[in-house]
């Protein structure tokens, strides 16, 4: 941990040398080399079956294992392991003064602050790469034949699309907010276990680099759910895919292991599971389904990858497996994943309501059986998604009823957002905004969902642009929406900097009347027999696909604005923000700006919960006058 | 926690317990993780069996060797019971004792993944031979690895003891998880080499 | 209220997939009743936002907090009621719908909803990356186009040689994946004489987008002349074919080389 330590004092090309993100980068590159020529021994001697075909998925799985070992060996993850196993004693190493500077934020950094930050970054990109994918999905469908890409590398671009989307929104929130201000939220000093902390974010990035590389491998054609037996017949770009998915849950179970850890054992004297804010029972939740359902995942691409390498052959029915059981192990997931998606932003929006409505949330308890509900139900649900695929007919009431189920939970949390609202003196701010537009898009998005839930109705939208619409409405309607109210929200803090509010005001209208402008049609789409995934459509579809094409290019237009916005506040305006400049009154915001990196001076005592608006009693005791107690989390 | 003494802070040192309770924590959360990990192969193998496609799901010849499954089995058993002494010894703090105990409790995980290895030299069948087989290979594969994976930590225990004093929750966190892979290792015996 | 019988009357006729056959107006139906249900709670929720935003926004710089109410038990009572009470009848709805005939989706090798008198069996073959159609109680016939007779209950047979695809007909609300080694079957009750669009609803590699085909309902005599034309023109090659089977065993299935 010293190595990172002592940098400052060094010539500049000394400083090059050691563990940080270029040597991770030559060892990643190393590492590649290396695995993919191992590969190509074991292929020489033993799998003759390839024969004279350049398709040696052996090399590059072994490429892309060595490599991430060489990474993040490089980044200097694998210091401590090591030196544990040579058998030195277990230190913390948290809030190291860390002397790096701005350097920090691009190598290993075990401060949770940092990670945040990372995260955000690193989240922002690779979901800014999905979207440029979408605006080259929505100018290929502009003419209803091919017009720029041929079949292939549509597909390509709707599974880059889709899977680099998913894998990334699902830490989305978790990685970016859970990480920074979970912590401070519950009254701690740093997550329970601050390395592994860093380990998610970097198999992450790891993660992203493979799954762009597929590219060079001839893409891969079975979009983000990689059915069984296509994922066996398709080349080696289909490899990229697995890899990527394997890593992004392991990443997703490790990430929200340390949010539980936490959260169970460091809350703040005082701070019962009663008055823990929601944002932080969204992520529990969150979280307790990923470490339940991201195993399911790495596992099924782990029977994947034996089917393609070692001949195995659990999902092709002509060995003695059945493609079925892909179906159903991909959904035992896919399910819980979309509402990995989706509960976050439920904590988002139940958090900030309070503070732009000067109300307590309405009905706490009822929010958090919402969340717990959901959690519940969405590991019964996931046959829905197979209800024309000829499997376990006699099930299909069942799997209707426990979907529709689902919709009494996610009720709660519109119940609670609406008697937040009543009798509030609300401000619109721009966090709220989007907010406020999450409840219009997920009531829209859930609304299509039950459509969908309904087997007769799923007939004819299964695999159509209307269950297409439906996830967009969900998931960019619902979870990106409120990625950006906890941007705008939480950014000043994160930063110090306070962003642009005309450019933010600008942003949200934009992105709000374009967004619905383009999903909205997509429903009518599917309804007018618009299979997904396709290149060609019919051409009486012309009119409505290209108003969503130029509504999608709206849409991305208004990402440049807050790019903009990023740009301008935070490169040239740089106007420092208010220590707490939307008068909240969370843990989160009695802290200093920046936040020093012990968090607390002395850990705060919680006598309430996090929303005592309009009460007359005195607001929250300031960290600094308590006194000092020890953390006991009870 | 040495560092924020260095940094001059006037703030107060983080109680040692605390460390303790994520520990315990964490081995928890792991062992939940490790269930939904091995649950497909559980799901695999009774599906796949109902369905028998193409009458493949087993052909005939297929048969896993029972003597290396016992030996596998007996290995982490051993080596779980080892490390469950080792805490005993421990708390009477024997501490030389429960060192030794916990070099012999890795050697015989290691003990376990290596004759997995040499199990794959002997099956008399491959991947490649029906529903059955498949599962039987990605079983046992990621059993190895967990078992690897675990026998890591338990070497960081007890490079630990040795160098900088052992710790009883340290050898608590993986006997807990021992114990659980322990009880993996005889699910997937009862599965592979009995049903 | 308003909002609802026009969801019903103007709207309703016009959802997908039309009245092709009795499925695809079963499913026309469905559609209504889902739509006209949540017509009253969609007008509720934004009358509701549209009062409270207007009513509660904060004025001018006004630092005044709201009204600190954290719950009120009767009004939460009556959601979950409320909101539980619609989702039964939901489920139980659509369960009876289901029921009917299966609404059109495909039932796997054991249909639970099976409708009584005599059926026309049809199998569907797809393949990368069209489809095909086998007639087995004409001789095992084998069609690259699908004909069907008007009035007459069909019982389809989906099945793939290869990946998963999905035989949509659209027009008659009829949607069932083709599994390699599986029988998908589903029913329906076609009506006067049209065009179908069929399309490929499951992503099954490269040529997907392009698997698509017309299919025609015609009337009985017509479907009679024209099965009698086709058995003519394959009579050659039908000593060549596969005897009629629910499933065929494929090709090999790995990467080729
Ligand atoms: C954030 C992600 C997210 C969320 C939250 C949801 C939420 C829901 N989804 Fe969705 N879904 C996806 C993401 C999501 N989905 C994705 C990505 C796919 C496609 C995957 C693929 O094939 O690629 C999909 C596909 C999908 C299907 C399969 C479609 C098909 O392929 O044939 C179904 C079918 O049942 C379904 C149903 C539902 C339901 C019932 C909900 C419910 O949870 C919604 C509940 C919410 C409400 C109902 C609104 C608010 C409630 C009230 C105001 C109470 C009163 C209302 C009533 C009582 C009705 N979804
Ligand atoms: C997180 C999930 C997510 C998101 C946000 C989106 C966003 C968008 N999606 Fe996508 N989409 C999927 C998940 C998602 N999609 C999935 C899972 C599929 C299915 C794939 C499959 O079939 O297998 C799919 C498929 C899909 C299709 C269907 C292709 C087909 O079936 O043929 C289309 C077509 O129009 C489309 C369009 C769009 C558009 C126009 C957007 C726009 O909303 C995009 C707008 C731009 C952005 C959202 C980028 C903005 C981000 C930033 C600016 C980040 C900046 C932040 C910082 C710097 C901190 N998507
Ligand atoms: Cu066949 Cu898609
Ligand atoms: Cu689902």
């Amino acid at each position: 941990m010293n190595a990172v330590a002592v940098h400052t004092s060094r010539s500049p090309v000394r400083r090059l040398l050691g563990f940080n993100l270029l040597s991770a980068v030559v060892l990643g590159a190393v590492g590649y080399y290396v695995g993919w020529w191992l590969g190509h021994q074991i292929h020489a001697t033993s799998l003759d079956y390839f024969g004279d075909t350049s398709q040696n998925d052996v090399a590059l799985f072994l490429a892309y294992f060595v490599g991430t070992i060489g990474f993040l060996g490089g980044l200097g993850l694998l210091n401590y392991p090591l030196s544990r196993m040579a058998g030195r004693p277990a230190s913390a190493d948290h809030h190291e003064e860390d002397h790096r500077g701005w350097t920090r934020y691009i190598g290993f950094s075990t401060d949770h602050k940092v990670v945040g930050l990372q995260y955000l970054i690193g989240i922002g990109f690779f979901v800014f790469f999905g979207g440029i994918n979408a605006m080259l999905i929505r100018f290929e469908l502009l003419r209803p034949s091919p017009n720029v890409f041929p079949a292939g590398q549509y597909l390509t671009l709707v599974g880059l699309h889709g899977t680099m989307m998913m894998g990334m929104m699902t830490s989305g929130i978790l990685g970016p907010f859970g990480s920074y201000f979970v912590p401070l939220m519950i009254g701690a000093r740093r997550l329970a276990f601050p390395r592994i902390e860093a380990l998610t974010f970097w198999l992450l990035m790891v993660a992203g680099v493979f799954l762009t590389s597929t590219v060079f491998y001839g893409g891969f054609p079975t979009g983000w759910t990689g059915y069984a037996p296509l994922d066996d017949q398709a080349n080696m770009g289909m490899d990229s895919y697995i890899v990527f998915f394997a890593l992004v849950g392991i990443s997703m179970t490790l990430l929200a292991f340390n949010m539980l850890a936490t959260v169970i054992t460091m809350r703040a004297p005082g701070l019962s599971w009663g008055r823990l804010p929601i944002f932080v029972w969204s992520v529990v939740a969150t979280a307790v389904l990923n470490v339940l359902a991201a195993p399911v995942l790495v596992t099924t691409l782990l029977l994947v990858l034996l089917d393609r390498t070692a001949q195995t052959g659990f999902f092709l029915s002509t060995q003695g497996g059945s493609q079925y059981l892909y179906e159903n192990l991909f959904w035992v997931f896919g399910h819980p994943e979309v509402y990995i998606l989706a509960l976050p932003g439920f904590g988002i929006v139940l958090e900030l309501l309070p503070v732009f409505a000067r109300k307590p949330l309405w009905g706490y308890r009822l929010a958090v059986a919402g969340l717990l509900g959901v959690t519940l139900l969405s590991f019964t649900v996931w046959q829905h998604h197979l209800f024309v695929s000829g499997l376990n007919a006699s099930l299909r009431p069942f799997y209707m009823l426990s979907t529709e189920l689902i919709s009494i939970p996610t009720g709660f949390i519109f119940v609670c957002a609406m008697g937040t609202l009543w009798r509030g003196k609300i401000r619109y701010d721009v966090p709220m905004l989007f907010c406020l537009a999450w409840v219009f898009n997920f009531f829209i998005g859930g609304l299509s969902g039950v459509f969908l839930s309904d087997v007769p109705s799923d007939v004819t939208t299964h695999g159509s642009f209307f269950s297409m619409a439906h996830f967009h409405y969900t998931i960019m309607g619902g979870l990106v929406f409120t990625f950006f109210a906890a941007i705008y929200y939480w950014l000043p803090k994160m930063t110090g900097i306070q962003l642009n509010d005309v450019l933010g005001k600008i942003h949200f209208w934009v992105m709000f009347i374009a967004f619905n402008s383009t999903f909205f049609p997509l429903f009518a789409v599917g309804f007018l027999g618009q299979p997904r995934r396709v290149v060609t459509y019919p051409a009486h579809l012309q009119f409505l696909n290209d108003w969503v094409s130029v509504s999608a290019f709206v849409l991305g237009a208004s990402m440049l604005v807050f790019v903009a916005n990023l740009v301008w506040s935070l490169v040239f305006a740089r106007i420092p923000a208010e220590a707490n400049p939307w008068e909240a009154k969370s843990l989160e915001w009695q802290v200093p700006t920046p936040v020093p990196s012990y968090n607390f001076e002395r850990i705060p005592v919680i006598d309430s919960d996090p929303y005592p608006y309009g009460e007359p009693a005195p607001q929250m005791p300031t960290p600094a006058l308590t006194p000092a107690v020890t953390p006991t989390g009870r | 926690m040495s560092e924020a003494a260095q940094s001059h802070l006037p703030i107060e040192a983080e109680p040692p317990e605390l460390q303790e309770r994520n520990l315990w924590a964490g081995a928890r959360l792991l062992v939940s993780s490790t269930i939904f990990l091995f649950l497909p192969f559980v799901f695999a193998y009774v599906y796949l069996a109902s369905l028998n496609t193409s009458g493949l799901w087993r052909p005939a010849h297929i048969r896993a060797p029972t003597g290396w499954g016992v030996a596998i089995l007996a290995a982490v058993v051993v080596s779980a019971a080892l490390v469950a002494w080792a805490r005993i010894e421990l708390g009477e703090g024997k501490i030389g004792r429960a060192r030794l105990l916990g070099v012999l409790a890795l050697v015989a995980g290691i003990a376990g993944v290596v004759l997995q290895a040499i199990e794959y030299t002997q099956l008399g069948f491959g991947p490649e031979d029906g529903g059955f087989a498949s599962v039987f290979v990605g079983w046992t594969g990621l059993f190895a690895v967990t078992l690897l994976g675990t026998m890591i930590w338990l070497e960081i225990v007890v490079a630990t003891a040795y160098r900088s004093g052992a710790s009883k929750s340290d050898f608590d966190g993986i006997g807990f998880y021992l114990t659980f892979v322990a009880g993996l290792g005889a699910l997937t015996f009862a599965f592979l080499y009995l049903l | 209220m308003v909002a609802t019988l026009l969801v019903i009357f103007v709207l309703g006729p016009h959802l997908p997939p039309g009245k092709g056959s009795a499925q695809a107006a079963g499913q026309v139906t469905d559609n209504t009743v889902l739509t006209a249900i949540m017509t009253p709670i969609i007008c509720l929720i934004v009358v509701y936002f549209a009062y409270v935003l207007i009513v509660f926004r904060r004025r001018g710089d006004d630092t005044e907090e709201g009204v600190a109410i954290r719950g009120n038990p009767r009004v939460q009572t009556l959601w979950i009621a409320g909101t539980s009470a619609l989702v039964i009848f939901l489920a139980g709805y659509g369960t009876w719908a289901l029921l009917q005939s299966g609404s059109g989706g495909g039932q796997g090798p054991a249909p639970i909803a099976v409708p009584r008198g005599p059926k026309l069996p049809v199998q569907v073959i797809a393949q990368q990356w069209q489809f095909t159609y086998r007639y087995p109680t004409f001789g095992g016939l084998e069609t690259s186009q699908l004909v069907l007779p008007a009035d007459r209950m069909i019982e389809f047979h989906v099945t793939s040689l290869d990946a998963v695809h999905s035989f949509w007909a659209y027009g008659l609300g009829v949607k069932a994946d083709a599994n390699l080694g599986t029988d998908n079957v589903v029913y329906v009750k076609t009506r006067a004489p049209r065009s179908v669009d069929i399309h490929c609803a499951e992503l099954c590699g490269l040529w997907h987008g392009y698997m698509f085909d017309k299919g025609q309902i015609v009337s009985s005599p017509a479907f009679v002349a024209w099965i009698g034309q086709q058995q003519k023109v394959f009579r050659s090659i039908a000593k060549y074919m596969p005897p009629y089977r629910t499933s065929y065993a494929p090709m090999p299935q790995r990467r080729a080389g």
